[in-house]
């Protein structure tokens, strides 16, 4: 082609029920501006976590191809994304005496809070995927973003880790390997999802990330401009389709597409007598049904994702003071009514989060399914800005899972 | 060297299924009695009786299902929501047993638990390609007439479900036996002969010990039994010499048995168990006298097995197999005329039941409960990891863990 290279990250989202790899290169402004978009539709996971190496492998290789034939650009490395039921997080704490001659704090000093902070015992399954700091404490002055340059004698670090099973993550980055990609950096879906939807203001005065995808619903909590808390719980569309699918009695397919065409959150949003046409499967033909019992179903099953999201951020000392309410995304925040049902429960304002702070296809990309995708691009040119690209190989997944802990620090500054 | 390989013969088993306080009695019966080869299994809706039974496995009904149907659930229509309720619990059930030649189902006909599954759980068991025998225990006539009348009439249908059907009735048994008997022995002779009867026909269709000299297979027992699917069952014992003969004239008296009965059977099966010194002359002089006794036309197959044991004593036991089913409740003590006025009375309940139908119901929603062996459906989501959250599997459709 001739053309010059250009700087451009890919961020792919692998999900539950699709695959979505988003191309996005800095603008004039430096700006983020997505050239591009691949979607396929994902066999080969279950809540989050790859069941089907091979059908991963051949959607990931689709979503990408697609996206390169729309940015017309070739692809080499990739942001992939990570959720799924065996995530944890924990909020921890590490202290340092400064013992220079002038007390000033150092880019070595931070370092060494930090890794004092992370240092908790996982089990050998286990590994950190990220190590976020939340603030830091000078001579008991809390509330430090920057403690470079400043003159103190102790240096604490708050930081929430997070941590993943090894071998889940291992499998993401396999997929990927084998359908002929490099992985430059695997990232917490709700990370992700948290860059493309919320606003600083949003972040610094108390926010909840709530992504309901299909396989996962995943949190995350901001206050103070820092995460506080996340968390997946392996709930999420599929399994409104599911119950719909045993409810119904109707096959799994069918019952997503009723899902998505008469689908609704609350019953009180539909009139009494309304019905719709149960299609017919094979040896049987289509039927009327009354929308109601539906509903019912769904009502159910998203009252209690709601329910535990709420009992999960209650559990934390931060559950109060969120002001800035929740902000809704993924999937099935689609289905009609959930904003509703989600004020009714949590009793905050809720708003639906599209991503944001990007240009380029935004027409396209003006809805919550592709919330992960883009966060996913707009972390790649975060991290991007203070290193050069360090691809993932097959050989040193692990090294790299352990390398990559330091790595929010640095954007952090 | 060509070895061939051995393929173990897998024993035909055969299922023990006590529904109810009358199958409860005779499942403990069969447990404490260790019969061989019969795995049992308990349905009821009491968890005290659960509790107590003996049985290897159990499952309990909901009581909220059971208790609304009232006894009434074999002649109430198919598809009505509480039946359908109570039908997908069952197959539950029936889908968690192993494979099995021959299903016994036990169960009382008073109106209680057993009268309202067993004409639900027999259907279920045959789609699973099973051979059902049921059991059926009547009340006794001093608890009325009205209740005896009852059950005959819960009988009926059973007749055309099952494969065979043996009836108990209690009045018959206790004619037999010492007027003195103390309370808690009083179902005893009942559940013995129950028990008996499957421990025969284990004995004679899959024994896998040496001592079997003449087995019967099991498809004789299936051939023999046409449309008329009532059984009755006898077992005596003798001594000394012609103790086969004297075995067969003890088992004539049996409680649930005659002469006239046997001579409207297709067939009889008879297992003669002795001791070492069983000689055929013996067992040629006993078949030749229950030859006599009932008709030429009546076929006879045995099954002879040697137990050690025994001694110089031999057992017997009569299975009729194809009694005339209405000859069958003559001998009960039941005359036609009551069975006409029964019908009557019965065209009447009809009636008026058909009147109370067209009240308005309330549909109640397919409900199922937790038991240890099966768990609930979970869709596609049966074979990942489940999402348990606080004892809870999130993966079962919400709407069926919670009631509206």
């Amino acid at each position: 082609m001739g053309a010059k290279r250009r700087d451009f990250v890919v961020g792919l989202d692998i999900g539950t029920t699709k695959i979505c790899a988003v191309v996005a290169e800095q603008d004039s402004k430096g700006v983020p501006c997505v050239i591009g978009v691949g979607i396929t539709p994902s066999y080969g996971l279950r809540k989050g976590i790859v069941v089907n190496l091979e059908s991963t492998t051949d959607s990931v290789e689709k979503a990408i191809e697609l996206a390169e034939d729309m940015a017309r650009i070739e692809i080499n490395s990739v942001f992939a994304g990570i959720a799924g039921g065996h995530i944890g997080s924990v909020n921890s704490r590490g202290q340092i005496p400064i013992t220079h001659k002038d007390n000033e704090i150092t880019n070595d000093d931070v370092k060494r809070v930090v890794s004092m902070a992370k240092a908790i015992s996982i089990p050998i399954d286990r590994e950190v995927i990220h190590t976020i700091p939340q603030e830091f404490i000078v001579d008991g002055q809390g509330g430090v973003k920057d403690p470079r340059g400043m003159s103190g004698v102790r240096l604490e670090a708050e930081v929430h880790i997070v941590t993943g099973a090894i071998t889940s993550a291992q499998n993401i980055v396999k997929s990927i390997t084998r359908a002929g990609f490099q992985v430059e950096d695997i990232v917490l879906q709700p990370l992700a999802s948290s860059l493309a939807t919320l606003t600083q203001e949003e972040k610094d005065s108390g926010v909840i990330l709530v992504d309901i995808g299909g396989g996962t619903t995943d949190v995350v909590l901001y206050l103070d401009g820092s995460v506080r808390h996340t968390y997946v719980l392996s709930l999420g569309g599929d399994h409104v389709t599911n119950d719909i699918a045993v409810g119904l009695k109707i096959p799994i397919a069918k019952a997503e597409e009723i899902k998505k065409r008469f689908g609704c959150a609350r019953v009180d949003m539909v009139s009494e007598n309304e019905e719709f046409m149960l299609p017919g499967v094979i040896g049987r033909a289509a039927s009327r049904m009354q929308r109601k019992q539906l509903i019912e179903i769904i009502e159910l099953r998203m009252e209690e994702i709601f329910d535990l999201v709420k009992q999960d951020v209650e559990r934390t000392e931060y559950g109060e003071l969120v002001s800035s309410g929740v902000v809704l995304t993924g999937g099935t925040s689609l289905l009609k009514g959930s904003i509703e049902m989600a004020q009714d429960i949590f009793g905050i304002p809720v708003r639906l989060g599209t991503p944001r702070g990007v240009t380029g296809l935004i027409e396209v990309l003006d809805s919550p399914i592709y919330s992960t995708g883009v966060g996913l691009a707009q972390y790649g040119f975060k991290f991007r800005g203070s290193k050069k690209p360090r691809p993932f190989t097959g050989r040193n997944i692990f090294t790299k899972v352990i390398r990559r802990m330091t790595e929010w620090v640095g954007e952090y500054f | 060297m060509i070895t061939f390989s051995q393929k173990q013969k897998k024993p035909r088993k055969i299922i023990a299924i006590g529904i109810g306080g009358a199958g409860y009695n005779v499942i403990n019966d069969i447990v404490r009695n260790s019969v061989p080869g019969v795995e049992t299994y308990f349905i009821d809706s009491n968890k005290t009786t659960i509790k107590d039974c003996l049985s290897q496995i159990k499952y309990c009904i909901p009581r909220k299902l059971v208790g609304e149907l009232g006894g009434n659930a074999g002649s109430r229509a198919v598809n009505s929501p509480e039946v359908k309720a109570l039908k997908e619990n069952l197959k539950c059930f029936v889908n968690s047993l192993p494979p099995a030649e021959m299903v016994f189902t036990i169960s009382g006909l008073g109106g209680g638990v057993g009268t309202i599954i067993m004409p639900l759980l027999i259907p279920l068991l045959k789609q699973r390609r099973m051979w059902v025998w049921s059991l059926v225990t009547l009340p006794f006539f001093f608890e009325g007439k009205t209740k005896i009348i009852n059950s005959l009439a819960r009988l009926r249908p059973i007749y055309e479900i099952a494969n065979a059907v043996m009836v108990v009735a209690h009045d018959r048994v206790f004619k037999m036996v010492d007027k003195n008997l103390s309370m808690k022995e009083v179902f005893t002779p009942a559940n013995n002969l129950c028990g008996e009867l499957i421990l025969a026909v284990t004995r004679l269709t899959c024994c896998e010990d040496s001592d079997h000299q003449v087995k019967i297979r099991f498809d004789d027992i299936k051939r023999k039994l046409t449309d008329r699917r009532a059984t009755c069952f006898a077992k005596g014992g003798g001594s000394g010499s012609d103790r086969i003969k004297k075995a067969i004239e003890e088992a004539l008296k049996g409680p649930l048995v005659s002469v006239e009965l046997l001579r409207s059977a297709e067939g009889i099966i008879i297992d003669i168990c002795g001791g070492k010194n069983l000689s055929m002359d013996e067992i040629k002089k006993g078949m030749e006298f229950l030859q006599a006794e009932v008709s030429d036309r009546v076929s006879m197959s045995f099954g002879i097995t040697v137990d050690d044991g025994l001694k110089d004593r031999a057992q017997v036991c009569l299975i009729a197999l194809g009694v005339d089913s209405d000859n069958a409740a003559n001998s009960w003590g039941l005359s036609l005329e009551r069975e006409d006025s029964r019908r009557g009375r019965l065209e009447a309940a009809g009636n008026k039941s058909k009147d109370g139908s067209q009240r308005p119901r309330r549909y109640r929603k397919a409900e199922q409960t937790m038991i240890n062996f099966k768990q609930l459906s979970k869709g596609r989501f049966e074979k990942s990891k489940a999402t348990i959250y606080e004892g809870i599997d999130l993966d079962i459709p919400t709407f069926l863990r919670k009631k509206r």
